[in-house]
């Protein structure tokens, strides 16, 4: 099954995007949501790259502006900590600026599913 | 140390294809040892196989605790120190990593070692993958920790140092 076949039989919305990599689509559910990002930068990359930039909402920036610098930086940390246990590559834009305007996160799968070969087993059996 | 087994050969692959710097730690003892960095830097995995005989490769990491950071745990009440600590762990077992701190039953790490076995039998690219992205992001987390907790240091927060 091809990328795009793979998203379509799960009845989610799948767009090319305009880009510079070999392939970048966007994948939505029908009914609006969250919008993925599924890029194979290049035309021999083994991997693709599932990613999710969310903007923080400019009322949220606010927010976090009026909080007391330790609760920004705690709720902040939260946020870190959750993601890290997610399993996923994350990205905070500005970097090291104290409230983020982009946050982004992001996972690397390979294409392939083949199984290394075993040349070994005798211990294993 | 050359690398001519077939099924390291292609473990060196899976991450030198996702453009990372694979290298093989000059102190090296194990039958496979290499040491895996995303390419823009940061954080430093191992991937060992300790012996020809060893059915499973180790993908660990070593959180070295700055010598400022120790300090700060030391100036630090005793009760709050001991939570401290314990949090950390805590959130490390949820991760899903096996712990070592080191030196063991002692009040203040010097070194923080998280790690995760996968068996060789039916390795894909992608279980590979999952624990290496298990393995990176609990020393991540235990960096950020300390960091968050008592500032960054001068220089290099952490080192990874080879067990």
């Amino acid at each position: 099954m091809d990328t795009v076949s793979i998203f379509k039989a799960l009845g989610l919305n799948v767009t090319e995007a305009k880009s510079s990599e070999y392939l970048h689509l966007t994948v939505s559910p029908p009914q609006g949501g969250p919008t993925l990002d599924v890029v194979k930068p290049e035309r021999d990359s083994k991997f693709y790259v599932l990613g999710m930039a969310i903007s923080v909402h400019q009322f949220h920036q606010q927010q976090l502006r009026s909080l007391k610098e330790e609760d920004r930086r705690r709720f902040l940390s939260k946020l870190r900590y959750a993601l890290l246990k997610m399993g996923v590559d994350m990205a905070f834009t500005p970097p090291n600026e104290e409230i983020p305007q982009v946050i982004f996160v992001s996972r690397v799968v390979y294409e392939e599913s083949q199984r290394l070969t075993i040349y070994f087993t005798p211990c294993i059996r | 140390m050359r690398i001519d087994f077939p099924m390291e050969e292609k473990v060196r692959e899976i991450f030198t294809n996702l453009k990372m710097s694979v290298s093989v730690p000059p102190q090296a003892r194990e039958f496979f040892h290499i040491t895996v960095t995303p390419p823009q830097g940061g954080p430093i995995l191992d991937v060992i196989r300790p012996t020809n005989q060893t059915p499973f490769y180790i993908l660990g990491m070593g959180i070295g605790i700055h010598q400022y950071h120790q300090d700060s745990l030391r100036r630090m009440d005793t009760a709050l120190r001991k939570e401290f600590v314990d949090s950390i762990k805590y959130y490390l077992l949820e991760m899903g990593v096996d712990v070592a701190f080191l030196p063991p039953n002692q009040d203040i790490p010097q070194l923080i070692h998280v790690s995760k076995l996968v068996f060789m039998d039916g390795l894909t690219p992608n279980v590979l993958l999952d624990v290496y992205y298990t393995v990176r992001n609990a020393g991540t987390y235990v960096i950020m920790r300390f960091v968050d907790e008592f500032g960054a240091t001068l220089g290099r927060v952490a080192d990874t140092k080879y067990i």
